[in-house]
């Protein structure tokens, strides 16, 4: 386990470790992104998957600059306003 | 560990707790009245969770009881003190501070036209669909003549970058009826979207509102409280137009994100914050609540919502900081 304080063999912060595995995966549209979570205290770098197959899992090393990597799958993101195919059109009456 | 219990006889004892706390009195003490520390004045709700929420892998669980204010045991009644556990099952009391409640959380019609119009309700650039307000906002430094903005997101307020300084802002928002005779504010300006391949900081923007049409107060929420940098493990509360008043948790705030703008193309975003509902409030956020301004406890603005997955409950935000930086303004 990783603590906060300590930084891996390669003397890479887990941000900086973060950022390089980030900067590698999201060109993949698989991934959603790349972060930093804690398990029961310990933090750990953390990809977040849109999908759920193999060809992505494979795309995730299983530490990065010597820090675990977990995985979570959450699907695609978005923004988050309101989606709609046919957005309201103002009627003639309100113009 | 200490034995775990079950989902069943944590409910049952919620159940129990229910008629004993919310029997109607607590929802009539005035939103923002310091609450007595009696428990019909001060629980605002109940719900189930785990014990130590922060460590969701350790998994035990309990009854939540959620109050406006946690009073120290020497302050309360012994009549009054609620019990550590209720048949075999622990409590576990949280602070929520003086919100009006727990689910929904507010009286406004939040897709409707309102004058004035509290932060916290739909609004949209006329070309799109619907946001939210969130927050009002002035210039920073030297360049603060009065003005009030509303803050909410680029693709709320200028449509991802397919807009023009001066178009109108309406509320409510053109898919909830809104049209040019709704009009609040003029879009002002906006940080603008990188959709190369290039890192983002914030999807932001800010429209000078028309006077008298907009509230400095959020809804449900109330006046802010000043500013504060978002922490994992800390407990936040928002206020949207889709899903009203939640509460949620941060448990990463360096998220580097691949956002789907669909025509207008994939944006990448750099250490954003990532939220997770709270029962019984979610998911955290849903489409519709773009824009809406995410704050602690303490009614202290943390972060700017813009994102989230249509499939789980993770919403993602920017943090406040970086989004008054780069529009160059300032809470009130």
């Amino acid at each position: 386990m990783v603590s906060k304080r300590q930084t891996a063999k390669r003397g890479r912060t887990i941000r900086e470790a973060k950022r390089g595995l980030s900067r590698r995966l999201l060109a993949q549209p698989g991934v959603s992104g790349v972060g930093i979570g804690e398990v029961a205290g310990d933090e750990r770098i953390v990809v977040y998957l849109a999908e759920d197959t193999p060809a992505v899992r494979a795309l995730v090393p299983g530490e990065a600059d010597g820090y675990p990597v977990a995985v979570e799958v959450i699907g695609p993101v978005v923004p988050r306003v309101v989606a709609d195919a046919a957005p309201y059109r103002p009627s003639a009456a309100h113009d | 560990m200490s034995a775990t219990a079950g989902e069943a006889a944590v409910r049952s004892a919620k159940r129990s707790l229910m008629g004993r706390y919310l029997t109607g009195a607590s929802a009539s003490v005035a939103a923002f009245a310091l609450p007595g520390p009696g428990p019909t004045d001060n629980v605002v709700g109940l719900g189930v969770g785990e014990k130590v929420p922060l460590n969701r892998l350790t998994g035990a669980l309990a009854v939540k009881v959620y109050v406006r204010r946690k009073y120290p045991e020497a302050d309360i009644a012994p009549g009054d003190r609620i019990p550590d556990q209720i048949d075999g099952v622990p409590t576990d009391i949280e602070e929520v501070g003086t919100i009006q409640a727990l689910t929904g959380g507010c009286t406004v019609a939040r897709r409707q036209r309102q004058r004035p119009a509290p932060c916290g309700i739909s609004v949209g650039h006329l070309q799109i669909t619907a946001g939210t307000i969130g927050a009002v906002v002035r210039d920073s430094g030297a360049t603060d003549n009065g003005r009030r903005y509303i803050l909410s997101n680029n693709h709320v307020l200028a449509d991802a970058n397919a807009s023009q300084v001066g178009d109108a802002i309406w509320q409510p928002g053109p898919f909830d009826g809104g049209t040019a005779a709704d009009q609040i504010a003029t879009l002002t300006r906006a940080v603008s979207l990188n959709f190369a391949g290039g890192d983002n900081h914030a999807d932001a923007a800010i429209a000078e509102i028309a006077p008298g049409t907009v509230l400095d107060e959020i809804c449900a929420i109330g006046p802010l409280a000043g500013k504060v940098t978002p922490t994992r493990n800390i407990t936040v509360l928002k206020h949207g137009r889709t899903t009203g008043l939640t509460r949620g948790v941060i448990t990463d705030v360096d998220a580097d994100i691949r956002v789907d703008y669909r025509e207008a193309g994939v944006a990448l975003f750099v250490n954003t914050v990532l939220i997770r509902g709270l029962p019984p409030t979610t998911p955290f956020s849903a489409g519709g609540d773009s824009g809406a301004l995410i704050v602690d406890a303490g009614q202290r603005a943390c972060a700017l919502l813009f994102a989230g997955s249509s499939t789980t409950d993770v919403t993602f935000a920017n943090p406040l900081g970086t989004v008054l930086r780069r529009l160059r303004i300032r809470l009130l």
